[in-house]
């Protein structure tokens, strides 16, 4: 993609800003749900569900570092000083493409392991 | 291929000069962001179904008459509506930014972030909400 300016309309450009406020809003309410999950676990003192929230914490943390980094470079795109509109789109769709990624993953995995310890529950 | 000079003049105008040209390590980036957005789709279906199940089986039980049997299901349709309309929106927004990208249309791509943004509203209330359940938690 070349680093040019991109004619989006003055409507799609507030809604772009808007969108990438929402993802700001959406990133960091995770962030601080996820912090404050993990202190109430700490404060508990089972040991396997410390490591389980740790482990929910962790990933909370890294995708929705990356939602944060679509929105800041979404909101440059909607910015009118930025001349790099193409670039950051890309940096905001690459982004957005790790943070959906990592969910659907995590959500196979989880089903997988949702169904092994069904099958594990039967034999027993 | 060569040019046929009795084909009728297209109605498309020529690309504006600094318009919308995506390469072709955009496409593939857009097109397999959209990908994954309707895997993501999928799974809130799968997700709505079984909730959809679930208020069944509440009434099915507990029965709706019972305070407790209406909250839990009136609760359950409340979650469903959301996360239909959430999935409606992620899957529109998919469709904007593969359609924006393959036709190099930049009007195509901003319907793309209108539905974003609708997405990521309903998720950030949802995300407000839940950060301050969690300190009411806390708290009391």
């Amino acid at each position: 993609m070349s680093s040019t300016r991109i004619p989006f309309t003055r409507e799609d450009k507030e809604k772009i800003a808007s969108a990438a406020t929402w993802g700001l809003v959406v990133s960091v309410t995770s962030l601080i749900t996820g912090a404050l999950a993990l202190l109430v676990e700490l404060s508990s003192a089972k040991a396997s569900e410390v490591f389980g929230q740790m482990l929910q914490t962790g990933f909370t943390v890294v995708i929705n570092i990356w939602l944060l980094q679509a929105s800041l470079a979404l909101r440059k795109v909607a910015s009118d000083t930025n001349a790099n509109d193409q670039g950051n789109l890309l940096i905001g769709f690459r982004k957005l493409r790790a943070y959906f990624m990592a969910q659907v993953i995590v959500i196979l995995i989880a089903v997988a392991l949702g169904v092994l310890a069904f099958v594990a529950m039967k034999a027993l | 291929m060569e040019q046929n000079p009795f084909a009728p003049p297209t109605s498309a105008p020529p690309p504006a000069e600094g318009g919308l040209v995506f390469s072709s390590e955009g496409v593939e980036v857009v097109s397999s962001l959209a990908k994954w957005m309707r895997g993501l789709s999928v799974f809130y279906f799968i997700f709505i179904g079984l909730a959809g199940l679930l208020s069944c089986g509440t009434v099915a039980t507990v029965g709706v008459g019972s305070a407790r049997g209406g909250g839990i299901v009136i609760g359950l349709v409340v979650a469903m509506a959301v996360m239909i309309a959430a999935t409606m929106f992620l899957r529109e927004a998919a469709s904007g930014f593969e359609r924006g990208v393959y036709s190099d249309d930049e009007m195509t791509l901003g319907a793309g972030f209108r539905s974003l943004r609708i997405y990521l509203i309903i998720f950030g209330v949802i995300g407000i909400l839940s950060a301050l359940r969690t300190i009411w938690a806390i708290v009391g």
